[in-house]
């Protein structure tokens, strides 16, 4: 029955093809070639701006990747091992170069673009290089830089003005390791565009929800910091995380379900890093016996070696 | 580091405060254009109970596209260069609408599919996004999808009212749109699924079609159907 319908509608198909063929005569309307034509324009803007899409993706993905590792490489700052000075130079050195290889890629992209329109492409890797970025900036006892100042970073410009501006914005940190940044920019950006002005946006709701993340990342550095017995520092992380929290209650009028949901997680991280200040309160050292590893523990040992209590965590 | 922070959020919720009031300011101005697209969209029903009233309603149709036009000048002058897209959802669904209107009304006055431009025209926006305030090449093409659904039921109607040639017409027509959107490649997004829903459309003119001519109900006679088909047929493939 319905090969049968199949082949009826075939026919019928090809009947109102018949008239298409002669309406061709009467009515220049009607013929099939303008709307094929006009569709086949419409496909290359649409394939354009997909492939655009598909390729600020790819970016957003490695700039995940290599942000996820900057903070995996940000938590083995320990200060037992006094590394504190050579991961943050690593990680400033790594961050310096997913500004310059990856956000300048996706900057490309944008030129002459409507940023918001492939915004969702990278929202992603932004989320996550803030978290990165920031955390990077707290671990080394920096204060947490404006959006603004990271969207300047983010604005890459041509000639040698604009980027000795942001030698000296960067300066007051480490200003050896900046100078030599920013000449290899300099040179890559003289190299790759003579003009004009390239910038990838970042969205401000992209840095508060990348702050969001920090959180979880500071409740593991504050519970680390216990296991590695450092326990005044678990109290400064914690104090960090209530004013973090402080200001995302203070945000209002905020038309964003992720929003509402790092609250959430933020809430969770804030809770447990309060519980671990109040157990170092409540029992002291003997609190940060509690999920060390032997590593851990070691250092301990090392570091306050006049508590028996801590002694007896080794044997645990 | 603590004032840091609350510096950084204070300016967040200034930002967010700004970006709520410029938004404001948008609703009230897709309210009266949507209102104008309701009137036109009323206006147009009329082709689904009278034949003769058509042209009069496609006259009457255009009247609101006029101000749906100033609604949009005004939305223009409002929204920041470069920032289409941040508030692109307060008008991409209103903006299909009215592509569908226009669409509808120009196919209704002279039988052809209307081109971006000249929709973009009509609404006084540009194509090129690089010029503003744009036509976004979806929302066009949503809107001609939201066509060819009110054409199945034009077809139907115009079957009620007598009109068997119509239908015929419609599904010539609505059978190019399909090849036609048969040449994009489509992500699996809204405009995806709504392209989806083409294959019914087609479907059921196909079956107005059938019923008409296995009624005999078609004027005209048949012969051209055989000669013909032989020379459409190699053209189905391209597409």
């Amino acid at each position: 029955m319905s090969g049968y319908r199949g082949k009826q509608r075939q026919q019928f198909g090809k009947g109102a093809g018949g008239r298409r063929g002669r309406e061709n005569e009467c009515v220049a309307v009607d013929e099939n070639n303008p709307i094929i034509q006009r569709f086949r324009e419409y496909a290359t803007i649409l394939d354009a701006k997909h492939d655009k899409y598909e390729r600020i993706v790819k970016i957003n993905r490695d700039i995940t990747i290599e942000s996820k590792r900057i903070i995996f490489l940000l938590h083995t700052i320990d200060p037992r091992k006094n590394n504190l000075q050579k991961v943050c130079e690593e990680a400033k050195e790594r961050l310096e170069a997913i500004f310059r290889n990856h956000f300048i890629a996706i900057a490309k992209e944008l030129k002459d673009q409507d940023p918001y329109q492939y915004a969702r492409a990278y929202t992603n890797g932004m989320q996550e290089f803030i978290e990165a970025y920031t955390f990077y900036e707290y671990s080394c006892g920096r204060d947490i830089s404006h959006w603004e100042t990271i969207q300047r970073k983010l604005t890459f410009k041509a000639g040698p003005k604009e980027p000795g501006a942001a030698t000296k914005q960067e300066g007051d940190a480490t200003p050896q390791q900046e100078q030599i940044e920013s000449v290899a920019d300099c040179h890559l950006e003289n190299a790759e565009k003579k003009v004009e002005e390239l910038s990838c946006m970042l969205h401000p709701q992209d840095f508060v929800l990348g702050l969001g993340d920090l959180s979880g990342e500071i409740m593991r550095k504050c519970i680390n910091s216990l296991g590695s017995g450092n326990s005044d520092s678990c109290f400064q992380h914690c104090r960090f995380m209530q004013e973090l929290y402080k200001g995302f209650l203070s945000v209002t009028s905020i038309r964003s379900r992720d929003f509402s949901h790092k609250m959430v997680t933020l809430r969770q991280s804030l809770l447990k890093s309060e519980n671990v200040c109040y157990n170092v309160t409540v029992r002291g050292g003997e609190a940060a016996k509690w999920g060390t590893t032997d590593d851990a523990a070691a250092g301990q040992f090392q570091y306050q070696p006049s508590k028996e209590d801590d002694d007896e965590g080794v044997f645990f | 580091m603590q004032n840091n922070v609350k510096t950084i959020f204070d300016s967040f919720n200034d930002y967010l405060v700004k970006e709520q009031e410029l938004r404001t300011e948008i609703r009230d101005i897709v309210r009266d254009i949507d209102q104008a697209a309701k009137e036109a969209a009323i206006a147009l029903q009329v082709i689904h109970s009278s034949i003769a009233d058509v042209s009069a309603a496609c006259v009457k149709a255009r009247t609101f596209f006029d101000t749906c036009r100033e609604g949009y000048g005004k939305l223009a002058t409002l929204i920041p260069a470069g920032q289409y897209y941040r508030y692109h959802d307060h008008w991409h669904y209103m903006t299909q609408r009215i592509v569908f209107l226009i669409a509808l009304t120009i196919y209704l006055e002279k039988g052809f599919l209307v081109a971006r431009e000249t929709a973009a025209e009509i609404l006084g926006l540009h194509t090129d996004q690089k010029q503003g305030f744009h036509l976004d090449i979806e929302d066009y093409l949503v809107g001609i999808l939201q066509l060819a659904s009110e054409l199945s039921r034009y077809a139907v109607n115009s079957v009620i009212l007598g009109d068997y040639e119509r239908p015929l017409m419609i599904s010539k027509f609505v059978a190019d749109l399909n090849s036609g959107f048969r040449l994009l490649n489509l992500k699996n997004d809204s405009l995806r699924k709504r392209f989806d829903a083409l294959k019914y459309d087609v479907k059921k003119i196909e079956e107005i079609v059938y019923d008409i001519s296995i009624r005999g109900l078609r004027t005209e006679p048949t012969p051209a159907v055989v000669a013909v088909p032989a020379a459409e047929a190699p053209e189905e493939p391209q597409s």
